[in-house]
């Protein structure tokens, strides 16, 4: 059986009386992609720095490259890359300064890949790091966690920020390790993330609403239009995989989020509505399927929300 | 070790200005600490450069210890090196090896350097540098490691550091506010254990967790033991049980004098919102032994009023020396002993009877050491080098960390040439740390000490002492505490307005 690269059990962070991180369990492979989007505020740093071991879990348990995270510190870091874009980097150093500063740090580093990358991201090795650009320091730190080849790469929002350019030729550095080094990282860019992640978590407010590969989850998705007679009524309930399903006349258009084969979609829809014409299926993007679940799951969570308000207030009245 | 010296080595080039700059102050203190060693009476220009130096060698410490700490900050989630395969405590380590380089073997080499300039062996000499190295970790090193590693930056370690000093600006007040207390001899010891066990646990444990909160605590509890140490240590139980009451008769007998008040009057203000009275209680002393003398550590006073009212105070701190050759003459002394207001208005200012408990020290001469005097130096056993010095008309000392012991000195005097003749008059003086209650060793960036001989006028005038002169002889007798002991004044009736100076 081969170890996770990274593995949580119902992982918690509780800050007093708020919940950062609620009970998230995932499992990323070794060689894989992976993927952490969000909304602001979700919880994807929380998560990347309780698998570093900067700050301890209130709950549950995570284990990266087979260690328990608290355990992540010293040598066990000899295997970990870790870039985010709120890690300060020592800026007195210059370039070359800096990788002569971590060289010795790290028994696998590779001189050879060094040059490469210092030629591939065309980094100024006698610059100071706080007189480069952002994007030139990204550079740098990049360099300096994938010279020693790491098994694990742990990248919070790393593209933050960065123009085009910077971002496809970090891009092209990370591709060209795929297979030796696990990949995870957070991102919004969620254009960028879908053309290289092989799978692909979503956090919301805490929660893992879901984990899979990326091949699966666009299968899965599709944005379903189809027109119906205008008399018809709108059946009063709809499958819950039907997400931000809405009538405007006679067309109706919705997220399908359980996507199987069109025949079977096209059954379902005329179980519903009868006067159904021809159903257009399109995929999705990561992007869209991402904006379908914030708004989803904000909506409910909205009408939630109301409900135990209105709830309290009868209460209260009570 | 590799990573030690590693990390050892992007320190020393990130700080290379701090450095450079704390090293070269230390090189000026270097140059103008030897010529000060002459102002034996007055501080001249070197000597007051020399200090000026000192207290800019402590900040730029300071600054270089603070900085260092938080090239690799501790408290925070972003750090650079929290995610690279840096061992805890080899990063300890090496900052502990960066302060060894550039801080302790500096001065150490300095101090040495300054030994040797002063006419002293520096072998010997190295235990007493080691307890320096000690002090000046306690007292300056590991309170600002500790700091700087709970702090995110050096402003912030600056507030900090504020606050911290405020804080104890207001316990000085506030353990002053409560009284002089006799405090235990080992106070100050205490205090430094307290500072160096918790304070290097706390840097330790930092380190090792990161847990910035905790270590927070640890600090604040040094603080809060600090502060009950100072304010709270029962002195009148604690410190007094270290005096023996002797069994047989006591070798000095102290009596209050009951007699007409010799008149000590302006110290207390008649103003009856002010809250303690001051008593000037004059004491008749008698049987103390030729090279004998008593040094009174802490005292108590108990007073009775005519209706039957009692008050006692704490023991509270006294510092005054009695001797043979101070009260040849007149045999008197007073205790000086301050009361509550509330005290001295329920008494009603009338007739009290006055007993005064002492805590002394049993001081005794040993052998003396003959010499004569010489403007070259001479090596006193226990005191240290002392030559003549013409500027200031006496005999100036160096000794090695903190103040010379206490010594008698005894020599002649001349009001005509300079010859040994039966025409000269003897002269007593005295040398060294006065109070028998603290330790003579302290805290320094020097290692030397100058202090000049204090010649007794004994009522006259400076100039009619005459001179000390170059050939004649000279002897310093050191003096060592025999015992520590409490004795008691018989109970005397006096009028308490008359020890108050209304």
């Amino acid at each position: 059986m081969i170890t996770p690269s990274i593995a949580t059990h119902a992982l918690t962070r509780k800050y007093r009386t708020l919940t950062a991180l609620a009970e998230v369990t995932l499992s990323v492979d070794p060689g894989s992609v992976y993927a952490l989007v969000g909304p602001n505020g979700a919880g994807k740093t929380t998560l990347i720095q309780l698998l570093m071991n900067l700050q301890p879990a209130t709950a549950g348990t995570a284990q990266v490259l087979g260690l328990p995270t608290n355990e992540i510190r010293g040598a066990a870091l000899n295997r970990i890359g870790y870039v985010s874009e709120n890690q300060e980097l020592p800026e007195w150093m210059t370039v070359g300064g800096l990788l002569d500063y971590l060289r010795p740090f790290y028994p696998t580093w590779d001189r050879g890949l060094e040059a490469q990358l210092l030629r591939d991201f065309a980094l100024p090795c006698d610059r100071k790091l706080k007189q480069l650009s952002r994007g030139m320091r990204m550079k740098a730190a990049f360099a300096g966690a994938l010279c020693f080849r790491p098994a694990l790469l742990v990248l919070d929002e790393p593209f933050s920020g960065l123009d085009p350019l910077v971002r496809d030729e970090l891009i092209q550095g990370l591709l060209d390790r795929i297979g030796e080094t696990t990949l995870f990282l957070s991102s919004h860019d969620l254009a960028e993330i879908e053309s290289f992640a092989s799978h692909v978590g979503y956090l919301e407010e805490g929660s893992l609403l879901f984990s899979e590969e990326m091949t699966t989850l666009s299968n899965r998705f599709r944005q379903v239009e189809f027109q119906v007679d205008p008399a018809s009524d709108t059946p009063a309930k709809l499958p819950a995989a039907w997400m931000e399903c809405e009538r405007s006349g006679s067309l109706v258009r919705f997220t399908h989020s359980q996507f199987g084969t069109e025949a079977e979609s096209r059954a379902q829809i005329a179980t519903l509505f009868p006067t159904v014409g021809d159903a257009e299926f399109a995929p999705m993007s990561l992007r869209s399927i991402f904006l379908a679940y914030a708004r989803t799951y904000r909506t409910v969570r909205a009408k939630l929300d109301s409900e135990v308000a209105s709830g309290a207030t009868l209460g209260g009245k009570a | 070790m590799n990573q030690i010296v590693h990390i050892f080595r992007k320190d020393a080039r990130q700080l290379r200005l701090e450095i450079l700059a704390t090293l070269t102050i230390l090189v000026l203190f270097g140059i103008f600490e030897p010529r000060s060693w002459n102002d034996l009476v007055v501080m001249t220009l070197d000597g007051m450069t020399s200090m000026a130096f000192a207290i800019l060698l402590c900040i730029a410490w300071g600054i270089l210890i603070i900085r260092l700490i938080q090239t690799d900050r501790l408290p925070g989630l972003n750090q650079f090196w929290t995610t690279r395969p840096v061992e805890w405590w080899k990063l300890l380590a090496a900052k502990g090896l960066f302060l060894l380089a550039f801080l302790y073997a500096p001065l150490i080499l300095l101090q040495m350097v300054l030994l040797h300039l002063g006419g002293f062996a520096v072998a010997p000499n190295l235990p007493l540098i080691l307890l320096d190295m000690f002090l000046l970790s306690a007292v300056l090193v590991l309170p600002l490691t500790s700091l700087a590693a709970v702090t995110s930056s050096f402003g912030q370690t600056m507030l900090v550091l504020l606050g911290t000093l405020v804080l104890f600006v207001l316990v000085l007040y506030v353990a002053f506010a409560l009284g002089r207390n006799l405090e235990p001899r080992y106070l100050t010891s205490l205090q430094l254990g307290i500072v160096v066990a918790i304070l290097s646990s706390a840097v330790v444990y930092q380190y090792r967790w990161r847990a910035t909160r905790n270590t927070i605590v640890l600090c604040a509890v040094t603080a809060v033991l600090l502060i009950c140490t100072q304010c709270l240590l029962p002195g009148s139980s604690l410190a007094v049980a270290g005096y023996d009451r002797p069994a047989q008769g006591a070798p000095v007998s102290i009596a209050i004098y009951s007699g007409p008040q010799p008149g000590v009057h302006g110290f207390n203000s008649e103003k009856p919102d002010v809250p303690t009275i001051i008593l000037y209680v004059p004491l008749v002393v008698s049987s103390i032994a030729p090279g004998t003398s008593f040094s009174l550590e802490g005292q108590r006073v108990h007073l009775e009023g005519p209706d039957g009212y009692v008050w006692q105070s704490h023991w509270e701190n006294a510092n005054s020396v009695l001797t043979k050759d101070s009260f040849a003459n007149s045999d008197s002394s007073y205790a000086v002993i301050s009361i509550p207001r509330r005290v001295y208005d329920r008494l009603g200012g009338g007739t009290v009877r006055v007993r005064m408990e002492f805590a002394v020290a049993q001081l005794q001469e040993m052998p003396a050491f003959q010499t004569a005097v010489s403007a070259e130096r001479v090596m006193v056993p226990g005191l240290g080098s002392c030559a003549f010095s013409e500027e200031y008309g006496t005999i100036g000392c160096r000794s090695v960390f903190g103040q010379p012991a206490n010594f008698a000195v005894s020599a002649f005097r001349t009001r005509g040439r300079c010859e040994v003749s039966p025409g000269n008059l003897p002269s007593h003086g005295l040398i060294g740390h006065e109070s028998t209650r603290e330790s003579r060793i302290t805290l320094g960036i020097s290692p030397l000490t100058v202090s000049g001989v204090k010649f007794e006028s004994q009522g006259q005038a400076w100039g009619s002492l005459g001179s000390l002169c170059i050939g004649t002889p000279i002897s310093y007798a050191g003096k060592s505490i025999v015992r520590r002991m409490q004795m008691q004044t018989p109970t005397a009736t006096v009028s308490l307005k008359d020890l108050a100076g209304f």
